[in-house]
């Protein structure tokens, strides 16, 4: 474990000031937390869609079998797709679902179903709107393009993690003058010109607290915001001992 | 509800597995050592036998589409002859030689003209996002074109300047401002796994998993 206590004591004290938010807020009321408007233009868009009777389009990122810090981002687009299908289901829009992996297939048609069968919508359900498009970059690219532009979209929502195809289905949900909300850590400078909302970095991750409604699920937002503080405030004190050459920074990593 | 689909066991399966991997990362113990090599190895080989279910997805969609929808038969009898026929000169032996031309003169073709696509497809981004309606829009139009400036050998034969000017957009602004989305992404990654661990964030199991 040589070189990992600071690591370890990083982890311990995320999770210990995780833990005291959710315990201390499940008895008092939350602070009051700064609205994300992309979350709120989710109903707006698909609301939108419903009134010129085109269907929302998902795309849930593409990852390619990545692991780490990806599969974070592609299992909080994956609580997003939950809601969008619930919003669907409730307001009686058709969704369509471009999955670029195919072992996610089975995962994505089954949470679209069941948001249309908590919305009490289940015959709005139609699997065939669950589409497994290529596992590989500029197919799934070019794949999705089709899907936005012949099936002429209302709405398109993007969540998870993106690469260079994030412009190119950008632009074609542009052309048919789609509502596009998107939710990603990365390619955000490709969104901000296609999209009219876009949620940067841990919004994507608050996201699911935040459409669960639930105040448990959000005091972890307040958590993050604290933890947040405490890295400023540990990155002015490493400036401070800078200034001062003590090199407490390399002592700590090296323990 | 059938005792194999009940949430709990799904829930415990990724807690269980979390627990494995943060552990094995901290404390020298062979078999989670042994546990965290296998999982990732277990998730690409579910990955490759998934191939198949989304192949024969596919085929069954196109085949769909080719029986029911008029305008998209062509593109759907394309694909499901080009899937069939690769999927027998890749199997087959014999048949490498015409696998390896077919993907090096028909696949890597394909690709690199969608990949030229790109720079139409940013010239059309561009020209829709850099109009300066408010302070923000403004303020990247004029730092798009200074490290556009920057970036062009003939501007920097005019003004040495706009290099300089391009190099501390990219290097101090631009770099300062991806690092702190990252921080505060790596931060909710963390997050969102602790509500993983206890089992508080359940939705991608489907909105019926958070009940």
């Amino acid at each position: 474990m040589a070189g990992k206590l600071l690591d370890l004591t990083v982890l311990v004290f995320v999770f210990a000031v995780a833990y005291f938010c959710l315990r201390l807020y499940s008895k008092q009321k939350l602070p009051k937390l700064k609205k994300i408007p992309a979350l709120d233009a989710i109903d707006e868009a698909i609301g939108r869609s419903v009134e010129l009777g085109r269907p929302v389009n998902m795309v849930p990122g593409y990852n390619h079998f990545k692991t780490g810090p990806e599969t974070a981002q592609q299992l909080a687009a994956y609580v997003i797709l939950g809601y969008v299908a619930e919003v669907c289901g409730k307001l009686g829009a058709e969704l369509i679902v471009s999955v670029d992996q195919p072992h996610l297939l089975k995962a994505a048609e089954n949470i679209v179903r069941e948001g249309y069968t908590v919305s009490g919508n289940s015959d709005g359900f139609k699997p065939e709107n669950i589409i497994w498009v290529a596992n590989t970059q500029l197919p799934f690219a070019v794949g999705t393009m089709a899907i936005i532009d012949g099936r002429n979209v209302g709405a398109n929502i993007f969540a998870g993690i993106f690469y260079k195809e994030s412009l190119m289905i950008g632009e074609a949900g542009s052309r048919v003058g789609a509502f596009q909300i998107s939710a990603t850590v990365s390619q955000i400078e490709n969104f901000v010109p296609t999209c009219d909302y876009v949620m940067m970095g841990e919004e994507l991750f608050a996201a699911g607290a935040i459409l669960s409604k639930s105040n448990t699920q959000m005091a972890s937002i307040v958590a993050s915001d604290y933890i947040k503080l405490s890295l400023i405030a540990f990155q002015i004190l490493s400036i401070v001992f800078s200034i001062a050459k003590v090199n407490w920074i390399t002592m700590l990593a090296n323990l | 509800m059938s005792w194999i689909k009940r949430t709990e066991i799904t829930l415990t399966i990724g807690s269980f597995a979390i627990v494995v991997m943060l552990l094995s990362n901290f404390v020298d113990i062979p078999v989670l050592d042994f546990i965290s090599k296998i999982l990732p190895e277990w998730s690409v080989i579910i990955a490759s036998f998934a191939l198949g279910v989304g192949a024969i997805s596919t085929f069954v969609q196109n085949t769909d589409k080719i029986i029911n929808k008029p305008a998209e038969r062509p593109y759907s009898l394309v694909l499901i002859i080009s899937l069939v026929f690769m999927f027998i000169v890749a199997n087959v032996k014999g048949f490498e030689p015409i696998y390896k031309w077919t993907v090096n003169n028909v696949y890597q073709a394909l690709t690199g003209t969608v990949s030229s696509l790109l720079a139409f497809f940013i010239l059309t981004a561009a020209i829709r996002a850099l109009r300066g309606r408010n302070l923000n829009a403004s303020a990247m139009l004029v730092s798009t074109v200074l490290v556009i400036l920057g970036n062009t050998p003939l501007m920097a034969g005019v003004w040495s300047g706009f290099e300089t000017i391009k190099s501390w957009i990219m290097q101090v602004m631009n770099t300062a401002s991806k690092r702190g989305i990252m921080i505060s992404a790596a931060v909710g990654v963390l997050v969102m796994g602790f509500r993983v661990l206890i089992w508080l964030e359940r939705g991608f199991y489907g909105r019926l998993g958070e009940e």
